[in-house]
């Protein structure tokens, strides 16, 4: 970069860049400029030589080109400033309608719903008096056209704003889905253990001989968890289940839990 | 100093109406371009007509060098995306035994991975997996084995970072204080990221991502492709990203998708749930 630009502000501070450099003009505590440089350390103070230059660039400002840095603003003052404008165009919309009579309480009523969302909770009814009372809108009022207005929106037509893809790609998956959907359909229930409450497992969830399956949630230890599966991955697995479940009637009886059909210990086995 | 570098104002962009109850129904479908009745291809501010941020797009921030080399590890991640069938445009079936009965197990289909297959369509997740209940946040099995990938993803994922800092400061801070609050190792590097999820060459449809609630995610797509528009159908708009674009938003709103041509990837990075835990165990990857 050969040529050199520089912004001026109003209090007598100044930026140049100049041959790829940084320089910054503040005012120092004796009232006195100083000429900084920006360098990967931080700013430094320039030689004499060069602060004597860069204030006669600074004194002759036609020489040099001009440019002026927007702010950057993060994106919360922005929406801070557009809550702000909004709210005070939602005010003016609202006096409006209050000047338009008795058949526009319903878009009044909107209006007050979306300026309650903005407005902090709590002090909606504070705000509500201070700015609508004068205006001849009691509070009750208020709530009057903002239940208005909320029956009105659930009596408004509903529009069918989202139709369904129809991109071969989305119509693939559409059909794959449904294929599935199919084929589960068609499948034998029977296999299914127990896994929350399911639609597809008939009402009675019994297989021909009367049986049930039932998965258990038993905590343990890896060790025995190990051995447990090397149990259930073996021919003996049946012989497991049917201790388990005898183990487990024994304990109904003695936690006094009654029993409703005679032929309960038949097991799986 | 080279165009992605520089500083672009943000254009303040307000959406007047809000489809909440119109959009209910739409998880699991794919978008369209009737979805959308704007679509935003600038630097630009997005907010609801009561000021509620919903989005922030850069444009080109992503030097050339970084996206080559985040592509090239989106062509490396290779797991299937049998766990997503909302994002995919499916549901989960019960699965078929060999002997033809259900299994009490649920999958995606086969029909369905198939597809998805002939795509190509990968995923690849790296940095913290989500913990839930008394689990801990954990490393994903994919940072553990390929730690290199995520060095290679660095300079995007910073990038991100210094973006989401810079402009989105308040967010920012919260989703900081959420992972500095956690462990102190519970983060790619110095960022407010706690993971980066790779997918590739799919068409999403509708969904919610479960990561932080009320902060943002990053959005970083990659590749060589027309088409892909993200589709926030909430507020009726769509964000034309290409390769370099950072897009920030609210990963909790549904989105999804437009069709594509071509090779694409994207890189999300986030904040996950459940980081906080007693006593939790997180191993440290931060180099």
């Amino acid at each position: 970069m050969t040529e050199t630009a520089m912004q001026i502000r109003p209090d007598g501070t100044a930026e140049i860049y100049r041959r790829g450099r940084q320089y910054l003009r503040i005012i120092g505590d004796d009232g006195e400029p100083k000429w900084l440089r920006r360098t990967s350390l931080g700013l430094r103070p320039v030689s004499d030589r060069r602060a004597r230059r860069l204030e006669r660039i600074y004194r002759h400002p036609e020489t040099t080109r001009a440019f002026c840095r927007r702010p950057r603003l993060p994106a919360e003052v922005t929406v801070a400033e557009a809550k702000a404008a909004y709210i005070v165009e939602l005010e003016r919309r609202a006096f409006d309608w209050i000047a338009r009579g008795h058949e526009a309480n319903i878009q009044l009523g909107r209006t007050f719903l979306q300026l309650k969302e903005l407005v902090d909770r709590g002090d909606w009814e504070a705000y509500f008096t201070e700015k609508f009372e004068p205006r001849g809108i009691p509070l009750r009022t208020g709530q009057h056209y903002m239940q208005l207005a909320k029956e009105a929106e659930e009596v408004a037509p509903k529009v069918e704003l989202y139709p369904t893809a129809t991109d071969p790609k989305a119509q693939a998956m559409t059909a794959a889905t449904e294929k599935a959907s199919q084929a589960v359909a068609a499948a034998d229930p029977q296999g299914s253990d127990q896994k929350g409450p399911r639609t597809d497992v008939p009402e009675t969830g019994k297989s021909e001989d009367g049986l049930r399956m039932r998965r258990l949630a038993i905590r343990m230890t890896q060790r025995r968890w190990d051995r447990i599966s090397k149990l259930w991955s073996s021919e003996h697995r049946a012989l497991g289940e049917a201790a388990v479940t005898d183990c487990l009637i024994e304990v109904c009886d003695r936690c006094g839990i009654p029993s409703d059909d005679s032929q309960e210990g038949q097991t799986l086995a | 100093m080279s165009d992605y570098r520089k500083y672009q104002p943000l254009r303040p962009i307000r959406l007047q109406y809000d489809f909440e109850a119109a959009t209910s129904h739409l998880k699991g479908k794919h978008p369209d371009p009737s979805h959308c009745d704007r679509i935003i291809n600038e630097n630009a501010l997005i907010m609801a007509a009561s000021t509620k941020l919903i989005a922030a797009l850069f444009k080109e921030r992503i030097d050339p060098n970084c996206r080559e080399r985040a592509f090239k590890i989106s062509k490396l991640v290779n797991d299937l995306i049998d766990n997503r069938p909302a994002a995919v445009g499916t549901k989960s079936t019960p699965r078929i035994n060999k002997d033809g009965r259900l299994s009490p197990y649920d999958a995606t289909a086969d029909e369905v991975m198939n597809i998805l297959d002939d795509d190509n369509a990968r995923q690849g997740l790296f940095g913290a997996v989500k913990g839930k209940g008394k689990r801990p946040a954990r490393l994903s099995p994919l940072t553990k084995k390929h730690p290199e990938w995520l060095d290679q993803l660095r300079k995007p994922i910073e990038v991100a970072d210094q973006l989401y800092s810079k402009y989105l400061s308040t967010l920012y801070a919260v989703q900081l204080a959420e992972v500095e609050k956690a462990s102190r190792d519970v983060r790619l590097w110095h960022t407010a990221f706690s993971s980066a999820y790779i997918i590739r060459n799919v068409r999403s449809c509708y969904h919610r991502d479960g990561n932080l609630q009320n902060v943002m995610s990053a959005l970083l797509p990659f590749g060589n492709f027309t088409g892909a528009e993200l589709v926030l159908p909430r507020w009726r708009v769509a964000f034309a990203l290409q390769p370099g674009d950072v897009l920030f938003f609210d990963a909790e709103e549904l989105h999804g998708n437009l069709s594509f041509d071509g090779e694409r990837a994207s890189l999300v990075c986030y904040c996950t749930r459940g980081l906080i835990v007693e006593n939790s165990s997180m191993t440290s990857f931060t180099r």
